[in-house]
């Protein structure tokens, strides 16, 4: 008697692949001001990190020059967050100025999930810039 | 054809070796192989173990895959990596621990270059090799700061201003925690450290305020006698004054006589 195959047929490439998809999915244009505050002494501080190293990448700078990363280190045992200041233009539609993340217990894929589901819809539709038509096609044109 | 030869390319003839010419191939009766062909043959031999059914149960558990594949293998090179950062723990009073974001070299080398001229050294360790260096001595606490990128900067506490000042050129670059003369310092502390006076200055400042405390016990003592002289001097002055006056209205009168 055979069994109906049940099961995936491509097999999950891990943490480290979830990780590198969200990271490709990230849009900062709507973010004005990245703040990641960590005690570095703390215990669940290594995830906050990571994310950190991920956030100050080359790549995901680029999606907006504009776009400030602050690092703060601080040694008062606080828990770790990361905040996230929107963008004025954007604030007044989406009804939200600010969104924190306290990053105590979460871990660097799940950050990054979070910051794709509240951040990366904001930013705003990116706009077909004009081409540029050679004479034969304005000729054409007017024609 | 010789010329036409000369003028193309010379491919080496290849090199024949006859093994048969015709005759029947031989297997009934193969002769021995010589005796370095043989060690070849015993060597590459392969080796199958008892077959499954026959083994016990507890030979056939996939558990022991897991606690075998994490054996710690002992590296001498690690050994050597890990003596060599405790050296630099041990020989420098300044250790500056430092966390990395994504940064070019393009963009490090000029940060180490500058750090390197002010003797001071920026390195980059591991964590396994940090934790074999450390475990163990008195530098054990530092092994929390190692969870994500870090780097490590080894100096003198006299540079710890110019560290500063180098680093604001790299934000990539974030300090956390340093080991200034065996006393573990957070980043704030650290700062503070670093808006220090130099220590013969400090020295002076010291003294000064020594000094200060028996200073101004003598000037309260002494206090009470000097406003009194003050007030004779004054009132010398004042009774002065009028005689001079005196003189210029007698000065005065004697012309009008006159």
């Amino acid at each position: 008697m055979s069994i109906p195959y049940s099961g995936t047929i491509r097999r999950s490439g891990g943490v480290v692949s979830a990780i590198a998809k969200q990271l490709r999915a990230v849009n900062l244009k709507a973010a004005k001001r990245i703040t990641v505050k960590f005690d570095p002494f703390g215990d669940n501080v290594t995830h906050t990190r990571n994310f950190l190293h991920y956030m100050s990448s080359r790549k995901i700078s680029l999606t907006n020059p504009n776009c400030v990363l602050k690092t703060e280190v601080v040694c008062d045992r606080s828990e770790p967050t990361v905040d996230i200041t929107i963008v004025p233009s954007i604030a007044e539609t989406a009804s939200l100025k600010k969104v924190t993340f306290k990053s105590g217990n979460l871990t660097c894929l799940e950050l990054l999930q979070l910051l794709n589901k509240h951040i990366t819809p904001l930013a705003p539709a990116e706009q077909i810039t004009t081409t540029i038509s050679t004479k034969l096609e304005k000729k054409g044109k007017r024609k | 054809m010789a010329l036409i030869n000369r003028g193309l390319l010379k491919t080496a003839a290849p090199l024949l070796c006859t093994r048969r010419f015709r005759g029947k191939i031989n297997i009934q009766k193969p002769r021995k192989p010589h005796f370095g062909r043989q060690i070849l043959i015993d060597i590459s031999k392969p080796h199958f173990g008892p077959p499954k059914h026959l083994l016990p149960e507890i030979m056939k558990c996939e558990k022991i895959k897991d606690t075998i594949a994490k054996m710690e293998i002992d590296n001498p090179f690690e050994r050597i990596l890990a003596n060599e950062c405790l050296n630099w723990f041990n020989t420098s009073k300044m250790v500056v621990f430092l966390h990395v974001n994504s940064i070019n070299m393009e963009d490090k080398t000029p940060v180490y270059a500058s750090l390197k001229k002010n003797d001071m050294h920026l390195r980059t360790y591991g964590k396994k090799i940090v934790s074999m260096a450390t475990t163990g001595t008195r530098y054990e606490a530092v092994n929390q700061l190692f969870t994500s990128h870090q780097n490590i900067i080894f100096g003198q506490p006299e540079n710890a201003a110019k560290m500063f000042k180098i680093l604001k050129k790299a934000p990539q670059l974030v300090v956390m925690a340093g080991i200034i003369e065996d006393k573990l310092l957070s980043k704030n502390e650290l700062v503070e450290f670093s808006k220090l006076p130099n220590l013969d200055v400090a020295r002076s400042q010291l003294c000064s305020v020594l000094q200060s405390a028996g200073s101004c016990l003598v000037g309260q003592l002494n206090q009470s006698q000097q406003i009194l002289v003050s007030h004779l001097e004054k009132h010398i002055s004042i009774q002065n004054s009028p005689t001079t006056e005196d003189n210029q209205t007698e000065s005065i009168d004697t012309k009008e006589e006159s």
